[in-house]
């Protein structure tokens, strides 16, 4: 073969190669070193890291969503509100399909798609930027993105996908904070009715031990702590988001008998007296593991498809008496180009807990006191910002990035012993 | 020779398209002016249109209200904002504004600056350690308001069921709800409502 038509062959390739590269933008090095940043604590890093970025247009959504966790734990709530609204209106310019990328994701990979999030992550960007206006006592606002919470639960548009019971609590809550109490209760009512172990009293939207299921899965530790506290005469009370842990990675590989671990819980005290703890309302890796599952068949069809379809144009190209030209489409198609899509908003916490507990009417500072779910304690935070105030309620929020150590693996369903590889990282090891 | 005329066809066919492509208005970046009293609704959503149009009409209504009458001295009132109860980011303030403009224009109407009352007594207590005593403003001698006007504004929108189809109809309703309270025996003076319904289409399917 001489050289004219090696060169010839390789063209078509390079063009190839070149459209795919471009289509599938060079978003990862940045995000990564990003996220790498956030878990270490260096959120301004991880900002100017995002900032400096260019955005590849089918990553807005995760770029915003990334850069709004990580101001939002930076304190910076104006800015990342915005940037979590930006995602949201990006989402809803993305209902409408493209099909030109939807098209060369069958020839490419699907990361070529614009990332539109799992529903489950769609519905806690509302519930992430409901906490920034409550930091930053914008309570309409906050209650703009309670239904928006609501929206994105209606059963018509979240479809088969599990729903969480804290984004139901946000959205009651903010709608308490405008005094819609009737709406408000039907949130804590659905929330209660998607929690074990405890339940969200629909009236006061206090979270207490459920009498009947005195071992719940999600706060196995509930009942044996005490639950209010010691001084009950204050009539103010303050509502605490605890965020714990790490979220599922894009690359996180799931076992058959995956279960989840027991989470970590928080008690609040000020000046040394115990408030009160927080409850487990949500856990975002056993969401991602849900919705993962439920959409492993839809992925598994489009990738046999998209394979076939590759293979197919290769055999065509060597049908046409060019094999060389055949065998290098095929590498690159298959080889080089069919890769999963692991997008994933990774900033998230792993878990999404509740604290709400009498306080002092002069609250301006509180320790949280992490503990495992039997009770041995991890570390204390000491949270002084944000604490906003709507008459007898303070409103606050606090993360622990440290991932979840002390958090402790319980056995798997069925007794047998998780395979190495299921996501066990977030549940057992400290890092 | 055929090569040659091909290349020329070919040379031609691009030149058309560019010449397509930069003459076309669509491809170029362009501004236009809007004339902003003409209504147009891009989507079904509340927008500068609806802004003006609600404030609009409830201060032609409050204007020609019994309540307001021709009540002399005109009273004072305050702006207590338009509560936001949809599920989008309203800019209510715009909203009260344009209403206090209206009806501050007309004369029959007095408003307090409640939005800007830290500003102003800081200003007061630079006057009063540096100003000179002819030109320091008084203090103590702000004039209360009678009437607060609030509201609300409340949207309801459905959306067509999942089914096979090209595009997605949205049914947006909006409705908003302006009252004066008496200050003094925290009745209601006055009330109005203003609502609108729209529809509107977006394509599922897009290049």
């Amino acid at each position: 073969m001489d050289l004219r038509r090696v060169i010839a062959c390789l063209r078509p390739v390079g063009l190839v190669v070149l459209t795919a590269l471009i289509q599938c933008g060079c978003a990862t090095p940045a995000l990564d070193s990003a996220r790498h940043n956030f878990y270490a604590g260096q959120f301004d890093k991880a900002n100017e890291t995002l900032d400096s970025a260019k955005v590849p247009d089918n990553n807005k959504v995760l770029f915003n969503m990334e850069r709004g966790t990580v101001r939002l734990f930076a304190g910076r709530y104006e800015t990342s509100a915005r940037d979590y609204i930006a995602a949201s209106d990006e989402l809803d310019r993305l209902e409408t399909y493209s099909v030109s990328k939807g098209t060369a994701s069958w020839v490419v990979n699907d990361t070529v798609q614009s990332f539109r999030g799992t529903p489950y992550e769609r519905t806690l960007l509302h519930a992430f930027t409901a906490k920034d206006h409550l930091a930053m006592a914008n309570w309409d606002n906050a209650a703009v993105e309670a239904r928006r919470i609501i929206k994105s639960l209606d059963p018509a548009v979240r479809g088969d996908y599990p729903e969480d019971a804290y984004s139901r609590y946000m959205a009651g809550f903010c709608l308490e904070m405008i005094d819609d109490d009737s709406n408000a209760r039907i949130q804590y009512q659905r929330a209660s009715s998607l929690l074990s172990g405890i339940k969200v009293d629909e009236d006061t939207g206090h979270i207490l031990p459920a009498p009947e299921s005195a071992a719940g899965t999600n706060n196995t530790g509930a009942v044996a702590s005490p639950i209010v506290a010691d001084d009950k005469r204050w009539p103010h009370e303050l509502v605490c988001f605890v965020l714990l842990g790490h979220s599922a990675r894009g690359s996180d590989v799931w076992q058959q008998n995956w279960t989840p671990g027991q989470p970590m819980y928080a008690e609040i005290h000020r000046n040394g007296q115990y408030l009160g703890r927080s409850y487990n309302l949500a856990d975002t890796v056993e969401l991602a593991y849900t919705t993962d599952q439920i959409e492993a068949v839809r992925k598994m069809i489009k990738t046999v498809g998209r394979v076939v379809v590759k293979e197919a144009i290769a055999s065509s190209l060597e049908a046409n008496d060019n094999e060389l030209l055949g065998e290098l489409v095929r590498f690159v198609l298959i080889g080089l180009l069919e890769r999963p899509d692991i997008r994933r908003w990774e900033t998230l916490p792993r878990w999404l807990q509740v604290a709400r507990v009498p306080c002092p009417p002069d609250l301006t500072n509180y320790d949280v006191v992490l503990k495992t779910f039997n009770g041995v304690t991890i570390r204390t935070l000491h949270v002084e910002n944000p604490i906003t105030r709507r008459r007898n309620t303070f409103v606050s929020f606090c993360r622990d990035i440290v991932p979840a150590s002390g958090s402790v693996s319980i056995p798997p369903r069925n007794g047998k012993e998780p395979r190495p590889g299921a996501l066990q990282s977030a549940v057992t090891d400290p890092e | 020779m055929k090569t040659t005329v091909t290349r020329t066809g070919l040379v031609f066919l691009m030149c058309s398209i560019s010449a397509f492509l930069t003459g076309c208005a669509a491809f170029r970046a362009s501004t236009t002016d809007l004339d902003v009293n003409k209504t147009q609704h891009v989507r079904s959503t509340y927008d500068f249109s609806d802004l003006r149009t609600l404030s609009q009409a409830v201060a032609d209504e409050l204007l020609a209200s019994p309540f307001l009458g021709d009540k002399s001295p005109a009273p004072i009132m305050m702006i207590a904002g338009v509560q936001n109860r949809t599920g989008r980011y309203v800019d209510t303030k715009g909203l009260t504004d344009k209403m206090r403009t209206l009806l501050f224009q007309s004369g029959k109407v007095q408003f307090v600056n409640e939005a800007r009352r830290e500003d102003l007594l800081k200003e007061q207590g630079y006057q009063a350690a540096n100003a000179t005593p002819e030109t320091q403003t008084a203090v103590g001698k702000q004039l209360g308001a009678k009437y607060m006007l609030s509201g609300s504004l409340i949207e309801m929108q459905e959306t067509s069921p999942r089914q096979v189809r090209v595009s997605k109809q949205e049914y947006t309703y909006y409705k908003l709800t302006m009252e004066v309270t008496d200050l003094e025996t925290g009745l209601l003076a006055w009330t109005t409502e203003k609502e609108f319904a729209r529809q509107s289409s977006q394509p599922l399917i897009g290049w």
